[in-house]
């Protein structure tokens, strides 16, 4: 493995209104997409302020390619940064916007017009040199963002939400957009989102935040796959989350909930018959049986269409409410209606095991 | 939509006419013939001739000039470095030291006058330009200030944050998106200055001693001992300054606005 | 993210602040002092403390003044609000383009001289004036009203003179407000009037009030309106104060006239912060 090209270890960081980041540490390897998923309040744009030195930390260092720049001014980090707003220069042109962080490190005339150039071409807004910011449209301020900060060639570019402002359709592209640069030019992405979808989609590897903690890093495959708790479950691909106890059924680990025994999987130490057991399925993988076939009983609530899946939410008799989708626009299954379900066991993920909380 | 009524309009019409008859009549009978202020002889540019030619006229006019010029260039350097150090940073006494700074709006221009009178006969300050200076630059600096302050309360922070992300320090900052960014605010808050500074008689009565005129106070001099049409031909001649500096300031701010969309 | 002050801000704060302190609070403590001192025979303070200058605020002669003074400015502040709020609250309904020249418009005789403004009244309401003539020529009056040099003259010049603050500051606060609220008021029921005083009137209260403190104190202060427009008939405690400080040379007695001034003005401030729960102004500028 080469050197992290940025590390941060242990960051804490209080506000007053509170903790924002609780000792948070994370390792960037170079070239790699990393985004860092969470809901908003989470603490990920702070812990990208840190990086960018726009906010200090109250303790825990920043290292970039080996050396220590907690101390550093944002402007001598050399990582740089996309705003959540743009924060286009808005009494500067495009050129100027996109010149300025190159002037200021001397560069002669003519490098400084073709760098420009070169990063309007690479942002696909060749000759756009002489507008001003209020002139673009929201997609074009962006890409204006993005070549005003990688003209730089950073070692590491921040992203802010950067297509939080966009509208579906657009925003679709300019993330296929965003990873075909990232390949291109070879430079380390941190991203941040709130989608999970968008995460999913670009990263090699997302890190999911909650409560300034870091609650999973891992591809977008294990965190989709093996969540590693009920929060990570829920937050990406919002999966069902099953209680029970655990049992052992032929030398394999089962969850017994409501009288049905069901085998599962366990990624970490496998808890003990008897021990409390949460597991996360995804509504994709909830299979109905057959009458009359053993499985988990539930009452069919209520049918609706979306993105193409149609949703079927079911209510356990206990009240817990579980979420089926299928391919299609319609089923059988009617409101009202009492089914029985049941899972594959490698779909059936521990999330919670022992008596931990 | 129901239909509008006449009345909003017509009362806003009204009383911007009764507020400009006045003005007005004084322009109107500053191109009279005659000396009487009570009869229409005829149109003629004489009394504009008759002020041109002036000493004391000139002279006024010169000193009101430096005056306004010199308290409106002080007011808007300290209220601007003012209006961004109190955006920037938060200390004790902030919030009384902003409202001391904006006093000079809340009070009574005789009270200021008075005060002014008083310390500067305590301090031996020669009364003259200098006092003058000084009084209006402290009735200035609270519209700079405030015009300086809106500004910043609306910029965006990142912007400055943004420059500093690509390499710039703090200085570079401030020169290359800060000043620029709030420079409309500055330029407007100037002219409201200059024109506050240039109109003003109340202030200037009191700290202005014996040998300084401006030509407000001219006019003051003459209208209490006796008013020649000359009078009308200063007046109209006053306003119309006043007049193009306040649309000018409301077109640069604006500007600065339309720019910030 | 604000910083605690540091060397380079406080660059920034010193040159405001410094002079703040030496030519504003300076003076106003100076004038607080200079009121109980005692005044020199012929020229100057002597230092030392007496109450004797607020005890001849008292005397019937400058008492009555006062009274008097208070009582124009009350006239003076209603008649200002009952033209100003309407005009500003009609400014902020105007589509905004209509709406910006007319803020230009008031905005203009807001920085011109109010001297000069006034001047424009003399000529109307000299003697055989412009109204005079006016009046005579429709037959309503048969001689010359002569109403220059009187207390009616002084009154329209004060509410001329002031108008303009409040029509700016109710006008900000109007322009302010959510109308939705006062649909929602119709919509449960309101009649228009009621709408207006239980919805509207109460939050554009701060433009009011700010107009009237704009407006109340510094009325009393305006001596060249009474110079100009009332001969020498109508004493204000501006024209108390102006005489005192240029003729009479008593500066504390001045002092303490302005003292009383200043704390009037810091009562009405006090109340509006103690109503609106806010420091901030509405519109002055």
């Amino acid at each position: 493995m080469s050197e992290p090209i940025l590390e941060l270890r242990n960051i804490i960081k209080t506000f007053s209104e509170g903790p924002v980041l609780n000792g948070i540490s994370l390792s960037v390897e170079p070239g790699e997409f990393i985004t860092l998923l969470g809901s908003s309040g989470c603490g990920k744009t702070t812990t990208l302020r840190i990086v960018a030195g726009l906010e200090t930390c109250d303790s825990g260092r920043v290292l970039l390619e080996g050396r220590d720049v907690t101390d550093e001014p944002p402007e001598r980090r050399g990582v740089n940064m996309v705003f959540q707003n743009y924060a286009l220069f808005p009494h500067m042109s495009v050129e100027a916007n996109i010149a300025y962080g190159l002037k200021i490190r001397r560069r002669s005339r003519a490098d400084i017009r073709r760098a420009v150039a070169d990063a309007l071409a690479l942002v696909q807004l060749p000759g756009y040199e002489k507008r001003m910011p209020s002139e673009l449209s929201g997609g074009q301020r962006q890409r204006v963002a993005i070549a005003r900060a990688v003209v730089n060639e950073p070692k590491v570019l921040l992203l802010d939400e950067p297509l939080g402002a966009l509208d579906l359709q657009l925003r679709r592209q300019m993330q296929i957009e965003l990873k075909r640069l990232q390949k291109q030019l070879g430079i380390t992405f941190i991203y941040i989102t709130h989608d999970q979808e968008e995460a999913l989609n670009m990263s090699d590897r997302i890190a999911v935040m909650k409560n300034g903690v870091f609650q999973q890093i891992g591809s977008p495959a294990e965190i989709y796959d093996r969540p590693k708790n009920a929060y990570v479950a829920r937050f990406v691909g919002s999966a069902n989350i099953l209680k029970g106890t655990a049992e052992t059924r032929d030398g394999r680990l089962c969850l017994s909930s409501g009288g049905v025994v069901c085998p599962v999987t366990c990624y970490g130490a496998e808890p003990r018959a008897g021990e409390a057991l949460t597991v996360a399925v995804r509504s994709e993988y909830i299979d109905f049986l057959p009458e009359g076939a053993e499985g988990f009983p539930a009452t069919v609530k209520e049918k609706s269409f979306a993105g193409g899946m149609l949703r079927l939410a079911l209510e356990r008799p206990g009240g817990e409410e579980i979420v089926a989708s299928r391919h299609g626009i319609d089923s059988d299954l009617m409101p009202g209606e009492s089914v029985r379900f049941t899972f594959a066991p490698e779909h059936a993920v521990v999330v919670e095991a022992g008596d931990e909380t | 939509m129901k239909k509008r009524s006449f009345f909003p309009s017509f009362y806003l019409i009204l009383i911007t006419v009764i507020m400009y008859l006045p003005i007005l009549f004084v322009m109107i009978y500053s191109v009279n013939l005659s000396k009487l202020s009570s009869v229409w002889t005829g149109f003629s540019l004489k009394w504009y001739r008759d002020l041109f030619r002036d000493r004391n006229v000139g002279t006024a006019l010169v000193n009101s000039l430096i005056l306004g010029g010199v308290s409106s260039l002080a007011a808007a350097v300290i209220g601007t470095l003012g209006a961004i150090g109190t955006a920037r940073t938060s200390f004790r006494g902030k919030g009384a030291m902003e409202y001391i700074a904006t006093l000079p709006m809340m009070t009574p221009e005789i009270i200021l006058g008075m005060i002014f009178l008083a310390f500067f006969s305590l301090l031996g300050l020669p009364f003259g330009m200098s006092t003058l200076i000084i009084s209006h630059t402290a009735f200035c600096i609270p519209y700079v200030f405030m015009q300086v302050k809106a500004r910043l309360a609306g910029m965006d922070k990142s912007y400055e944050e943004a420059a500093r992300d690509l390499g710039a320090g703090r200085a570079r900052v401030f020169f290359d998106i800060t000043l620029p960014l709030i420079m409309p605010g500055i330029v407007s808050g100037m002219l409201l200055s200059f024109a506050m500074s240039f109109d003003d008689v109340v202030i200037s009565i009191f700290v202005t001693g014996v040998s300084v005129n401006t030509l407000p106070i001219l006019i003051y001099t003459q209208l209490k001992t006796g008013v020649t049409p000359k009078v009308n031909a200063l007046c109209t001649l006053m306003f119309l300054a006043t007049l193009l500096i306040v649309v000018l300031s409301a077109l640069i701010g604006r500007l600065g606005n339309k720019k910030k969309a | 993210m604000k910083r605690k002050l540091s060397g380079g801000n406080a660059a920034f704060l010193a040159p405001m602040y410094l002079f703040t302190v030496v030519f504003l609070i300076g003076p106003f403590v100076y004038m607080l002092v200079l009121s109980f001192l005692t005044r020199a025979e012929t020229w100057g303070v002597v230092n030392s403390f007496t109450l004797r200058n607020y005890r001849r605020i008292l005397e019937p002669l400058y008492f009555n003044t006062f009274v008097e003074s208070v009582k124009l400015a009350v006239l003076v502040t209603a008649l200002v609000a009952a033209l100003g709020y309407p005009f500003g609250y009609y400014m902020a309904k105007l589509p905004p383009k209509r709406r910006g020249t007319m803020l230009m418009l008031v905005m203009i005789p807001f920085y011109t001289s109010s001297l000069m403004r006034l001047y424009g009244w003399i000529i109307v309401l000299r003697a055989n004036g412009l109204l005079d003539k006016l009046l005579m020529a429709l037959h309503i009056t048969s001689a010359p009203l002569k109403i220059l040099y009187t207390y009616p003259a002084v009154a329209v010049g004060m509410v001329y003179a002031l108008l303009p603050f409040m029509m700016l500051s109710v006008y900000s606060s109007v322009e302010k407000m959510d109308w939705a609220l006062v649909e929602a008021a119709r919509d449960m029921g309101a009649t228009p009037a009621r709408a207006f005083l239980t919805v509207t009137l109460p939050l554009t209260m701060p433009g009011l009030m700010t107009g009237v403190i704009l407006t109340f104190v510094p009325s009393m202060g305006l001596f060249f309106v009474a110079d100009i427009l009332g001969g020498n008939k109508i004493v204000l405690v501006g024209s108390l104060i102006q005489e005192q400080l240029m003729k009479v040379h008593d500066q504390p007695f001045a002092a303490a006239l302005s003292v009383i001034m200043m704390l009037m003005m810091t009562v009405m401030i006090w109340l509006y912060r103690r109503v609106t729960g806010s420091g901030e102004m509405e519109g002055v500028i």
